[in-house]
């Protein structure tokens, strides 16, 4: 079993920071690019938009905590944004034609798509998101 | 993230390597940008050594695709890994933008 945790400012460089924080973990132990790939995936997604929608002028703070063991690997992030529960988020349209295609919504489509497992809380004033990928 | 083109026939591949997200999209948004607004109609992205892209990764390549087709040209894919496949099909992506597993089927699908 192995576990890391990073906290930092929710802030421009925050989603760069936790991605090389990731690969840095999963080079370290030798973990599948294929599993790596998928997390900083997952967590660039997330971790963009409550940066874009959590926290308005208010500075916050964010953690992230890496654990794995031999049947699965966990992202657990949190932080003290508004409360948005991203497993009830509406899916948006992915038909249509090239010129009528729109853009938003799809970061959370591809996590639910790529991730194993995703749970949220509500703690108090924390979001927390537990995402799981299968080892 | 890192993005080279080259001309073959008539047709400009962009070679493009890394990660495109959050983190690149916006460098990377405006160079596809510059190369969909200039002389070349047909473009193949080769995404050969491209790790992963992420949904701002997704509106660089539609952002590119509409303005070649806006200006009678065509965006092509080709070389995608299993995962960034994986995100084209799960977006619908597919369906908007063609992709190819190699470059001379995509070169092949230009001519007809």
């Amino acid at each position: 079993m192995t576990r890391a945790q990073m906290r930092l400012p929710a802030g421009k460089r925050t989603v760069a920071r936790l991605k090389n924080f990731v690969e840095c973990f999963c080079t370290q132990h030798e973990l599948p690019r294929a599993v790596s790939n998928v997390v900083m995936l997952s967590l660039d997604e997330i971790v963009s938009n409550i940066i874009l929608h959590g926290h308005g002028r208010r500075p916050s703070q964010l953690s992230m905590t890496l654990h794995f063991d031999r049947r699965a690997f966990s992202v657990v992030i949190e932080d003290a944004g508004k409360p948005f529960d991203p497993t009830k988020a509406a899916a948006p349209a992915t038909g249509g034609t090239l010129a009528s295609r729109g853009e938003g919504g799809l970061g959370l489509l591809l996590v639910k798509n790529l991730m194993d497992e995703i749970t949220y809380e509500r703690a108090g004033a924390i979001n927390r998101l537990k995402l799981v990928k299968r080892l | 993230m890192k993005i080279e083109t080259r001309k073959v026939y008539d047709v400009l591949v962009v070679d493009m390597s890394g990660t495109l997200d959050s983190t690149s999209s916006g460098e990377a948004g405006d160079r596809i940008v510059e190369i969909a607004k200039g002389e070349h109609r047909r473009v193949l992205l080769n995404l050969e050594k491209l790790d992963y892209v992420s949904s701002a990764g997704l509106r660089v390549i539609l952002r590119g695709a509409k303005l070649l087709q806006v200006n009678r040209g065509e965006l092509k894919i080709c070389r995608a890994n299993s995962l960034v496949q994986d995100v084209l099909v799960t977006s619908g992506f597919n369906s908007l933008i063609k992709v190819y597993g190699t470059e001379q089927e995509a070169f092949s699908a230009f001519l007809t």
